[in-house]
């Protein structure tokens, strides 16, 4: 992870400059993101760390294009998403973002096979039933695409959200506390599901977590304080992660 | 356990505002109802010219019904002069009245409503200039006429009209509105009075210091066949509309109601169970920590009561705006008297409260009790889409529901006349609720004809609109039971009439083989005058019909010593030949010269199991008994009345004992004719005006069901927008994922669209095929023919009505849903 865009040598699938953010709650405003720059390059595994209100979903928000930030841009791949109307974005998040979210958000009424598709049809495009096949494989879903999304367990059904993730082949995937409501060998199963992604199918992943341990499995995690970046630490593990987090914001 | 009941209200406080608004509405329309039964029961129309008197007497005015409400006599009972002797030598009495009533009108055709000068004192009428009238040819007005005493007034009586003098003016007490008011001397009065020997009632002013109530109850006990009327009853006897225009009101409203809290108990059912299906997942949550299926059920309840008894409460006040509204158009439908009152009192809104909270926690109970009963496991499952098969009770309930009202519909096959004629027109109450439990079945079904359709297309939208009605067929069918209701019930009320009055309309036609009608304006018309119409060149036969209802011995359809009524005309048989065609079946209308005879409709004989040659028994409208030999029977019933006998028979049993109007034929030029008509004081009506003279009749009261059926669909289409709107508006979490998916707004809009469009349809479907059993029976039972009368205009207004409503509720929810 870089903070200046020009260190960085290969492509950046996500750059963010001087990005600020920051809600309005009756006559105050609450500052949720101030003058953050980062660069994230194309297949890494990034974790966003820190405390409660740190403005770390804001981030992944602004990112990801689900939300406007105030003033800095945000560039995805080579478009500059910050500028797009809400029909384009829309369109454009369709097509080029993935999301994993901690309550799994599948639809009831629909398959898992046509949940995982269902930004393809969103989009009008056909489906790759090579692509599914592979994509369900990948997330060890194989076979049960058939069945309703409330006869998974719960690890199932957050696998079938991050198949749902990539079936677009995303710039990138977000994920929002994609193990908060697992158990932690189910969690584990994920984590290392979206590490799988990342190194065999050259994903790019985003992921805002508080949990040590899932940061510990991110080739670079990334400290927010109070809106602000705090540093990173690269090949951290879960120990240096809890250490790291203990000492935040006393730079 | 009350306190987690209204956190629970707090926190769901959008659902239950839908559960708030369809109570409120219950409780209003029932309050409505109930308001109308008892003016049914209550109401009336307070004295006028007989405020003055402590007492009113009549004869009895309605025939005793064992436990029914009694049947009124159409025409004035009236009592012997006698009568009025005995009366005044009641202890008690000062001075007992005898009044009759004159139907006279000014030369302009303005109604004038006249008496014997002695019957003033009963309002009071008091002189302010002049003299009372004391010759046959003198007259005491009030100002309103312009007159001045001396000056001389032309008033008509029967069309004709006759000099009078006016000897003096008078005015009413203060306060009293009695219309256009003439008084003659009592020799005048009697000149006019066709019942010879009789009086109309009798006004009683008590001795000072007797109770009125007292009084008239002495007078009951010691004089034989009379009744008393005091205070506001006074005004049934002295306006004989009031008595009718209650029954009127008791079967108008009677019905009605029937339809309206059968409605009311259906959406607000409807509605609570879309409330709580959506929080099958929080009772589920209830029951694995530990709470009880009779605790969580409890807690439902309290709920439910809560919201519910706030929002009938409420509901009720403007129930009795809306009832005061509905009175006002019986009124100028021509139902109601002008001046009738409806009664008031918080009895209706009581009941409604009662009722709404019944049905309110009663559908809270059936819809959550499958919920809270089911293993909390597989309630967790099973939550976040619907258990897709109804239970077996349901299903047989609604089959034989569907069964039932199919047969009731059919039921004028085999029976004829009212008898059938209201089993078909209450069987589409069978079939809806049969319809509605069965509703989610049906939406599964209809899905299964589109769905190949729409398994084909590309398109999102549809694709995600197929998956949710079939993952939700009961958030469906919530939307579809109500629309289709309104077109059903639209279609039976509105078409219910059109054909019969189409049938009318045709037997009318048929019948009158004359090019001609003469009435009087304002009154009737006198014996002479017909002679006179009779004697006029060109004129080739008149015809007068005299009408009235009688009230038939029934001793049919299951009633042992019932009455009903029915129209009867009185016809004069010698000149029907180029006048009338009742198309005879059986025997011959000449007959009915013959003393003692009578003629009915095909219909009335069968329904009332009296072949030719046997006896009819029945009362005129006078209260009369009689009985006489049927000697003809003809088919055009519905347009002529089903009773016909001698003219001058049944005028001696109205009160007026006039004609209504003469058939004329005539062999010359029609400007000729209205003008030679117009010189005695008469109207001319040619054949086309006269149809639509009967029409505009129907029309009246066509015009108040539609009415009442306005306030209701009023009602449902409210009901329907709040549950849509309910409905709609719970998606939003699923709106919103979509959204984040990747989904515009147009391909949520047009999902939406996609799903209302669905909704409409098979409302339009089922309601449209509910309702035409009815209809086919109704069609039977009139026509012969299954071919019910359905206005294009009519059925395209109440299905784009509908479909409106169900297009609209769902966009604009949808809008509000996606708003950020």
């Amino acid at each position: 992870m870089f903070t200046d865009p020009s260190e960085l040598s290969g492509t950046a699938a996500l750059q963010l400059q001087g990005v600020s953010k920051s809600y309005r709650s009756g006559n105050t405003t609450v500052p949720a993101l101030r003058d953050v720059s980062l660069a994230i390059p194309a297949g890494t595994f990034t974790a966003v760390m820190g405390p409660s209100g740190s403005g770390k979903s804001t981030l992944l928000q602004c990112a990801a294009g689900l939300d406007a930030p105030d003033s800095g841009k945000v560039l995805l791949g080579t478009t500059e998403i910050s500028r797009l109307r809400s029909k384009a974005l829309t369109r454009f998040r369709r097509d080029h973002v993935g999301f994993v979210f901690q309550s799994y958000n599948l639809l009831p009424q629909l398959t898992v096979a046509r949940n995982v598709t269902l930004p393809l049809l969103l989009a009008g495009r056909g489906t790759d039933t090579v692509w599914l096949d592979y994509v369900l494989e990948a997330v060890g879903l194989a076979g049960l695409g058939e069945r309703k999304p409330q006869e998974l367990s719960g690890g199932q059904q957050q696998r079938a959200a991050i198949a749902r993730a990539l079936i677009t082949r995303p710039d990138a995937v977000f994920a929002d506390e994609p193990t908060g409501a697992l158990d932690s060998v189910t969690a584990r199963q994920v984590l290392d599901l979206l590490r799988h992604t990342v190194s065999s199918l050259g994903q790019t992943v985003v992921m805002v977590t508080h949990d040590p341990v899932a940061a510990g499995h991110a080739d670079t995690v990334i400290f927010l304080a109070d809106g602000r970046l705090d540093g990173s630490m690269t090949g951290a593990t879960a120990l240096d992660v809890s250490e790291r987090m203990a000492t935040l914001g006393e730079h | 356990m009350w306190t987690l009941a209204k956190a629970s209200i707090r926190h769901h406080r959008g659902g239950f505002a839908g559960v708030f608004v369809a109570v409120f509405l219950c409780a209003a329309l029932i309050t409505a109802m109930g308001v109308l039964i008892e003016s049914g029961t209550r109401g009336g129309i307070a004295p006028q010219r007989l405020q003055g008197a402590d007492v009113v007497v009549g004869a009895p005015q309605a025939h005793p019904v064992v436990e029914d409400t009694d049947a009124p006599f159409a025409e004035r009972v009236l009592l012997p002069a006698d009568a009025v002797d005995e009366i005044a030598a009641v202890p008690g009495v000062e001075r007992a009245v005898g009044t009759i009533e004159l139907p006279l009108a000014t030369a302009d055709g303005t109604v004038v409503s006249a008496a014997a000068w002695d019957a003033a004192a009963l309002t009071p009428f008091t002189l302010t200039s002049g003299d009372a009238p004391t010759g046959a040819a003198e007259v005491v007005v009030d100002e309103s006429f312009g007159v001045v005493p001396g000056s001389s007034l032309v008033l008509t009586h029967g069309g004709e009209p006759s000099e009078y003098t006016v000897s003096g003016l008078a005015a009413p007490a203060a306060g009293v509105d009695t219309g256009p008011a003439a008084f003659l001397s009592t020799a005048g009065a009697e000149a006019l009075w066709p019942h010879g020997d009789t009086v109309a009632t009798v006004g009683v002013l008590a001795e000072p210091g007797v109770r009125p109530e007292q009084l008239s109850a002495d007078i009951e006990a010691q004089v034989a066949d009379v009744v008393g009327y005091t205070g506001d009853r006074r005004g049934d006897v002295e306006n004989l509309g009031g008595s009718p225009a209650r029954s009127t009101l008791l079967l108008l409203s009677g019905s009605l109601a029937g339809v309206a809290v059968m409605t009311a108990v259906f959406v607000t059912a409807g509605t609570l169970s879309l409330s709580i299906m959506a929080r099958r997942r929080e009772f589920a949550m209830l029951r694995a920590v530990g709470a009880g299926a009779n605790q969580t059920l409890g807690i439902v309840v309290r709920e439910v009561l809560l919201v519910s008894g706030a929002a009938a409460a409420l509901g009720a006040a403007p129930g009795f705006l809306l009832a005061e509204f509905l009175g006002r158009q019986f009124a100028a439908g021509g139902v109601l008297p002008e001046t009738f009152v409806l009664a008031y009192s918080p009895l209706p809104a009581l009941a409604a409260v009662v009722i709404s909270i019944i049905a309110a926690v009663g559908a809270s109970l059936v819809s959550a009790r499958g919920s809270v009963r089911a293993a909390p496991t597989a309630a967790l499952r099973d939550s976040s889409t619907e258990a897709s098969r109804l239970g077996r009770g349901r299903v047989i309930t609604g089959l034989s529901l569907l069964g039932a009202g199919l047969v009731a519909a059919l039921v004028p096959i085999a029976v004829p006349g009212t008898a059938g004629l209201a089993s078909a027109a209450s069987s589409i109450l069978l079939l809806m609720i049969g319809a509605g439990l069965l509703g989610p079945r049906l939406v599964t079904g209809a899905l299964k004809v589109v769905q190949p359709l729409l398994r084909r297309n590309p398109s999102a939208s549809l694709a995600l609109a197929e998956a949710n009605a079939g993952a939700f067929p009961r958030r469906l069918a919530s939307g579809i039971v109500p629309l289709a209701l309104a077109i059903a019930l639209g279609s039976v009320q509105f078409f219910m009439p059109a054909t019969v009055a189409t049938e009318a309309d045709r037997q009318s036609r048929d019948g009158v083989v004359a090019g001609y009608l003469v009435s009087a304006p304002g009154t009737g018309v006198s014996e002479d005058l017909a002679e006179q119409v009779a004697e006029l060149p060109g004129v080739e036969s008149t015809s007068p019909v005299a009408r009235s209802a009688v009230l038939a011995k029934a001793g049919f359809a299951g009633m042992e010593d019932g009455v009903q009524p029915y129209a009867i005309q009185g016809l004069a048989p010698q000149d029907l030949g180029g006048t009338l065609d009742l198309d005879v079946r059986d025997g011959s209308l000449d007959r009915l010269a013959e003393p003692g005879t009578v003629a009915l409709s095909v219909d009335l004989a069968r329904e009332s199991g009296t072949a030719m040659g046997e006896d009819f028994d029945f009362y005129y409208g006078d209260g009369t008994e009689a009985t006489a030999v049927v000697v003809a029977t003809y088919e055009r019933g519905l347009g002529f009345g089903d009773v016909a006998v001698a003219n001058e028979t049944l005028r001696g049993h109205t009160t007026t004992g006039l004609n209504d109007y003469l058939l004329v034929s005539a062999d010359t030029n029609p400007g000729e004719l209205a003008s030679a008509v117009a010189g005695l004081g008469l109207t001319l009506l040619d054949k086309e005006e006269l149809g639509a003279a009967g029409a505009a009749e129907r029309n009246a009261d066509a015009w108040v069901s539609v009415i009442a059926m306005l306030v209701l669909l009023g009602y449902l289409a409210v009901s329907v927008v709040n549950t849509l709107v309910m409905a709609t508006a719970r998606r939003r979490p699923e709106l919103m994922l979509l959204r984040t998916l990747g989904a515009s707004d147009t391909q949520l809009r047009r999902m939406m669209g996609a799903e209302s469009l669905l909704i409409v349809a098979a409302a339009v479907v089922i309601g449209t095929v509910l309702a035409l059993p009815p209809l086919m029976g109704i069609a039977v039972s009139v026509s012969g023919l299954p071919f019910p009368t359905i206005v294009p205009a009519v059925y395209l207004g109440l299905a784009g009505a509908t479909a409106a409503l169900g297009f609209g509720s769902i966009a604009v929810a949808t809008r509000a849903a996606l708003r950020p």
